[in-house]
């Protein structure tokens, strides 16, 4: 018996909310909206957070940089030496790598000189590595130049001539960030590429085998080896946050705008009842309605309001930034995404984002729904009905 | 009922630490990798949080026992010493099992170790040397000597 009355109440309170429609998709507008906003920001800033993390998981413990007159400059190979004389440290391994512009797609690649695969921890989804003009290539930048695994790739080195390679495996696409723009080759090519003299390398990757020895060898390091600056991945941890840190302040601070314009809609609605409104309370009163059947109407009202905006902001807000790419937000949140020939972002949401979203914006929501209804349905139906 | 409720609620919670005491035992008297929810002995805390720290003492009946500390482990070894059938620390450096026995350890309270024992081990003399010159007051010593030292707390 109850639930036929709590159904009737639900179904007064859809005809309520289709009497005024116009008010009503006014409302899912700017709520949806806000949302949308929100969602695109908190899930863009978590994947690239993970994908930061996961670049990170790669980097070697310490990495060794030589500068010279403040700049830094290529790392002799016998610095190598000395590093591994040092107790404690497990590896060290020259690398060498650099930017490459290919002019034909528009877009800047990396390129990795490695001394075998093993030290690459990347998932390879066809092919090997093979032979001495073998590459790997990124997945995105496969799809980019067309290229299939037997393939030609015509790259310019640093004479300005053509060097052909065989694209001998693509990397597959479940580490986007760190291998979409990616070719591998052997090292001793990759020097040859560059014009990076033999004897030198980029910098060097050293790895340390317990983690509480690790702040003691990169002072070493950089006690031994005074040239050199000195990275321990912490540090380059550190970076990151502080970069994504910033970049999401500003765009939050840039939010702040919208997120003021939803207060002032929910304060328009906490602030009171329109006249016809609070009559309607009072006629609902009187044909018997009690407090609760009627802030019941309400809040089914609101719920509903609430939670379309809610779940089509979400949405839309998952689209927007992973099928399209959030060309909303990507000029201002990467600064490298001109640098990609084609940039995912991973697809990462986390129960807490939605919950986050869910507290800041239908939280309130319900509450200046409901708050002002309460206050409405205490007075005197009688009083209600004739302060028109 | 309240009483009743009480009494649950602490079975239920007995029972939970109960399960974390499960033995792991090793039939080749060799290291075993550090179970996530093993405690040490001595001072109740995890090991696996410390694993660079880590200690196993294995038992004559197999039992395996972990520490997450070296004091810890010579604190279990002065009350347990007829049961003990092999001992592995970590070497420092390598983060291998080494024989516990066969080990030297540098001792310096200045050095932070997850019980505050300061006590390092390393499998070769060298790499002991080396790293009391970074702890210039410490000392190189063998199982037996710090054993007959006996460890405490900082």
């Amino acid at each position: 018996m109850s639930f036929e009355k709590h159904r009737n109440i639900l179904d007064y309170s859809v005809n309520f909310l289709l009497r005024r429609k116009g008010k009503n998709l006014a409302t899912i507008l700017v709520f949806t909206l806000v949302v949308f906003m929100l969602a695109s920001v908190v899930m863009m800033m978590n994947s690239l957070n993970h994908e930061a993390r996961e670049t990170l998981s790669l980097a070697p413990d310490i990495t060794v940089q030589k500068i010279i007159a403040g700049r830094q400059g290529l790392v002799p190979l016998e610095y190598i030496s000395t590093i591994q004389s040092i107790r404690g440290v497990s590896r060290a391994e020259p690398r060498v790598w650099g930017y490459y512009y290919d002019a034909d797609e528009d877009a800047t690649y990396t390129i990795i000189g490695v001394q075998s695969l093993e030290s690459l921890p990347l998932a390879i989804s066809e092919g090997g590595f093979s032979g001495e003009s073998a590459v790997l290539v990124g997945e995105a930048l496969a799809r980019a130049k067309r290229l299939n695994v037997g393939d030609k790739l015509l790259l310019r080195d640093h004479r300005g001539e053509y060097v052909k390679f065989v694209v001998a495996g693509v990397f597959s696409s479940s580490s986007a960030l760190q291998s979409a723009d990616l070719i591998v080759m052997p090292q001793d090519k990759a020097r040859d590429f560059f014009g990076i003299p033999s004897g030198y390398s980029n910098d060097i990757a050293v790895y340390v085998a317990n983690p509480a020895e690790l702040p003691n060898i990169a002072i070493k390091i950089a006690q031994k080896l005074p040239d050199t600056r000195v990275l321990t991945r912490e540090q380059i941890r550190e970076t990151y946050d502080a970069i994504f840190g910033w970049r999401s302040g500003v765009f939050l601070a840039s939010l702040l705008g919208a997120l003021l314009a939803f207060a002032i809609l929910v304060w328009d609605r906490a602030s009171g009842l329109t006249a016809e409104e609070k009559r309607e309370i009072g006629i609902l009163k009187a044909l018997g309605w009690s407090t609760g059947d009627v802030l019941e109407m309400r809040t089914f009202e609101g719920v509903v309001l609430a939670l379309n905006s809610y779940l089509l902001g979400v949405i839309l807000a998952y689209l927007h930034v992973f099928y399209l790419g959030a060309p909303l937000l990507k000029p201002v949140l990467l600064g490298w995404s001109t640098l990609y020939p084609s940039f995912e972002l991973m697809p990462v949401v986390t129960l807490e984002d939605l919950l986050l979203i869910f507290f800041i914006s239908v939280v309130p929501f319900l509450a200046a729904v409901v708050v002002p209804s309460w206050r409405a349905s205490t007075i005197d139906p009688d009083e209600a009905m004739r302060g028109i | 009922m309240r009483a009743t409720v009480l009494l649950v609620a602490l079975l239920v919670i007995g029972g939970c630490a109960q399960k974390g005491d499960e033995s792991v035992t090793s039939p080749k008297l060799e290291p075993v990798p550090i179970p996530a929810e093993a405690r040490c002995p001595e001072c109740g805390m995890f090991v696996k949080d410390y694993e660079n720290w880590a200690c196993e003492v294995i038992l004559k009946s197999h039992e395996v026992k972990f520490f997450d500390d070296p004091g810890d482990m010579f604190l279990y070894y002065t009350k347990h010493r007829e049961a003990i059938a092999k001992i592995y620390c970590r070497d420092y450096y390598t983060q291998e099992w080494v024989d516990a026995e066969n080990a030297y350890y540098v001792t310096d309270a200045a050095i932070p170790t997850p019980m505050g024992f300061g006590i390092v081990v390393f499998a070769r003399l060298e790499d002991a040397e080396s790293f009391r010159n970074d702890y210039p007051s410490g000392d190189i010593l063998s199982f037996s000597e710090l054993a007959a030292r006996g460890v405490k707390p900082r």
